[in-house]
């Protein structure tokens, strides 16, 4: 009687490939499970349309100085108090904030944050408050962001308030040549399986980090000079300097890297070689502020723009100088609401006591105590008050 | 024998696990970065640790003193609020948290810390001697508060900024006087006097750049031949060969002792204390630095310190400088 052979019998040479195949990806599996280490990050992806961000319902611990501290997103990919599912409207007016990492509230629980306050004091109010900025965000992203969360997630918002930072000034030149339109529908689908492969394959793991590593040592040395500087307040510490290194991971522009200054944004504004891309960066987010608040006019949402000072902005102690009055006019030009945060760290108060009792140590970002001093100054000024329709 | 057999069995299995333990090996990581001297990499440690093992609250109270002495204040404050939640009456955690409030300045819950530790019925010394610090330092900030309401009311008066500075020099707040000192030179003029107490502002915040300006400023301004001139020039090298040392050999007394030795001839006693305490905790043979100590002790109002530290030398015959004597009697 003749036997039934096999597949595995008909193909040896293919059942072996896809033995070995089968074998390596399930022990590439537990080698990444068991050796690739927590990085306090894993939270964050690179997006197709708005560059990064954060990946939806997420429970997850982050660190920006030395302390770890508690991290969740909602079903949007917005840092919140816990994971939970957003509606696409409200009854109640909502707020959308948008920002960068000061915005995101690095260092601090969601609650201790401005945003969080807000939102916290929203919710009393009955208006519901989200917090769209992430790390390394600029006007561009601010601009593309806004518009994939109103036309894509289709997401209904009253008010939108906008937090620029100086460091927007640099990151514009670096998100210039950057087109979520191109092949975008290829890399819709190929960064979440990268960003999967990194997070849970340990051969993926160890090659980017093996190509990585060259780089980020070369950068961190830059760094370093811009650190031995004593009078920038600017200190990155390891893990901050980390989140910077990967967002500069495709600008070209070898000599601006190579040149510590261009990483001590703070002080572009008063340095002659720097004031005129320093101009150039403010041009190119004034442009992008201004398709924000199309994009705003189109969906009926009011705009507000904010300015804060860093280090460098509190020594030279002037709370209206050639960036706010820059912002000011452009706002006042455009129809949009402006708010000024300098006299709240630049006043009759000592710049170094300041900088010491509201800023995170060696940090341009506020601790505690400044968002709580931002937070009770935005909630008279964005109205969060008797908000029930 | 059968004893010896269970405990040889059982032992490979004990040794196995407490190598295995991560939390004791976290802790050794610890222990390794505080020895070389570099606070990020410590504090990141401190703050795994307690991310990870937020149970154990054995050593916490150790590690938080330790980001206090390296200055991560607002993590030793985090720190101490949660060992505080597990045991409300660990006096030793309360005064830590007492002391890194009053590096932020937040000087009324200092203040409110140090009155629950002073209803203990014995206290002490050192704990007693940080909260008179602390009413001083209180005190001190009333005034610049009382200054900065004027400034508000006024604006930016140069002499109410120069007493200011006054103020922030005697609160050991070296960079704000070094902010306001400055305001004054750029805006109200050259001052001989301001513009050395900017130097000694700037030495007293490790910043010797800053000091090598206002040398220059005073150069510019006087005779190169002033002594004055050559005096800051001789305590800004030892500053920075001070720097220096406390960076490449924190083993060693010798960059503590430079610290200190400027900051004695700039009449910033006070402020000279934590660098001889510490050169001296490295070298308790050292006589010269043994008096040294008791000088500044004695000059500070701390006679009976500076007593604990003569009397041995006393006993032993040595001789003791008569300046010191006097101070003591």
């Amino acid at each position: 009687m003749k036997r039934k052979s096999y597949i595995f019998e008909k193909h040896p040479a293919l059942t072996l490939v896809f033995l070995i195949l089968a074998v390596s990806i399930i022990v590439d599996g537990l080698l990444g499970a068991l050796l690739i280490p927590s990085d306090f990050k894993s939270f964050r992806t690179r997006h197709y349309y708005f560059h990064h961000g954060l990946r939806p319902h997420q429970t997850s611990f982050a660190r920006w100085n030395s302390e770890v501290y508690p991290f969740f997103t909602n079903s949007l990919g917005l840092r919140d108090a816990a994971p939970r599912k957003i509606e696409k409207s409200v009854p109640n007016r909502r707020l959308l904030i948008i920002g960068d990492s000061h915005t995101e509230g690095v260092d601090l629980p969601f609650e201790d944050s401005f945003a969080g306050i807000l939102a916290n004091k929203g919710d009393s109010a009955g208006m519901d408050v989200l917090n769209g900025a992430v790390i390394s965000y600029s006007p561009k992203i601010y601009y593309l962001k806004l518009k994939y969360l109103l036309e894509i997630e289709e997401i209904k918002v009253d008010e939108v308030f906008c937090l620029i930072d100086i460091s927007d000034i640099q990151n514009e030149l670096v998100y210039e040549k950057f087109d979520p339109e191109k092949s975008k529908i290829v890399r819709k689908y190929t960064i979440p399986l990268t960003e999967y492969l990194k997070r849970n394959s340990f051969s993926f793991y160890a090659i980017n980090k093996i190509i990585n590593d060259k780089g980020r040592r070369e950068f961190f040395s830059r760094i370093e000079e811009v650190n031995s500087s004593e009078n920038t307040g600017n200190q990155f510490n390891t893990s901050s300097a980390d989140l910077y290194y990967s967002f500069f991971s495709h600008f070209s522009d070898k000599i601006l890297l190579s040149n510590p200054r261009f990483h001590g944004v703070g002080e572009w504004l008063y340095d002659y070689n720097f004031r005129k891309l320093a101009e150039k960066g403010i041009l190119l987010g004034q442009q992008n502020i201004k398709q924000m608040k199309d994009l705003c006019d189109r969906h009926n949402i009011r705009l507000t723009i904010g300015v804060h000072p860093w280090y460098s902005q509190l020594y030279r102690r002037n709370p209206e100088d050639m960036y706010v009055t820059s912002w000011k006019e452009f706002a006042v030009k455009n129809n949009i609401g402006f708010i000024n945060l300098y006299p709240l760290f630049i006043n009759k108060e000592n710049p170094e006591i300041v900088f010491k009792m509201y800023y995170i140590k060696g940090d341009n970002h506020w601790n505690a105590a400044g968002h709580a001093r931002v937070a009770a100054y935005l909630s008279e000024r964005l109205n969060i008050k008797n908000c029930r329709p | 024998m059968r004893v010896i057999l269970q405990v040889s069995f059982y032992m490979p299995v004990i040794l196995l696990l407490s190598a295995c333990d991560p939390s004791a090996r976290q802790r050794e990581e610890i222990e390794k970065q505080a020895a070389k001297n570099d606070p990020y990499a410590l504090a990141v440690k401190i703050g795994e640790y307690v991310h990870n093992h937020p149970e154990e609250m054995d050593h916490l109270p150790d590690y938080a003193r330790l980001l206090l002495e390296n200055g991560y204040y607002e993590e030793c404050i985090h720190l101490c609020n949660q060992i505080l939640q597990h045991v409300p009456g660990d006096y030793f955690t309360m005064h830590t948290l007492a002391m890194a409030n009053y590096q932020l300045l937040d000087l009324d819950k200092s203040l409110a810390l140090y009155r629950k530790i002073m209803t203990e019925p014995q206290v002490n010394p050192l704990i007693e001697k940080d909260y008179r610090q602390t009413l001083i330092q209180n005190e001190l900030y009333d005034q610049v508060k009382s200054l900065d309401s004027a400034i508000g009311v006024t604006g930016l008066k140069y002499d109410l900024v120069l007493q200011r500075a006054g103020l922030f020099l005697k609160m050991n707040e070296g960079k704000a006087a070094m902010a306001d000192y400055a305001l004054y030179l750029d805006s109200a003029g050259y001052d001989r006097d301001v513009a050395f107490n900017r130097f000694r502002a700037a030495i007293l915040s490790t910043w010797p750049n800053e000091a090598e300006k206002e040398i220059q400023r005073i150069s510019k301004q006087s005779n190169p031949e002033d002594s004055l001139n050559q005096r800051l020039t001789k305590i800004l090298a030892d500053t920075r060969a001070g720097i220096a040392a406390i960076k490449t050999t924190p083993e060693s007394p010798k960059g503590y002792e430079l610290m200190a030795k400027s900051l004695v001839f700039l009449k910033l006693e006070p402020e000279a204390i934590p660098y001889l305490e510490k050169a001296f905790t490295l070298d308790k043979e050292n006589i010269s630095l043994r008096l040294r100590l008791a000088y500044v002790y004695a000059h500070t109002g701390s006679k009976d310190e500076a007593r604990i530290l003569v009397e041995p030398l006393i006993l032993q015959g040595k001789t003791i400088p008569a300046q010191i004597r006097k101070m003591l009697e």
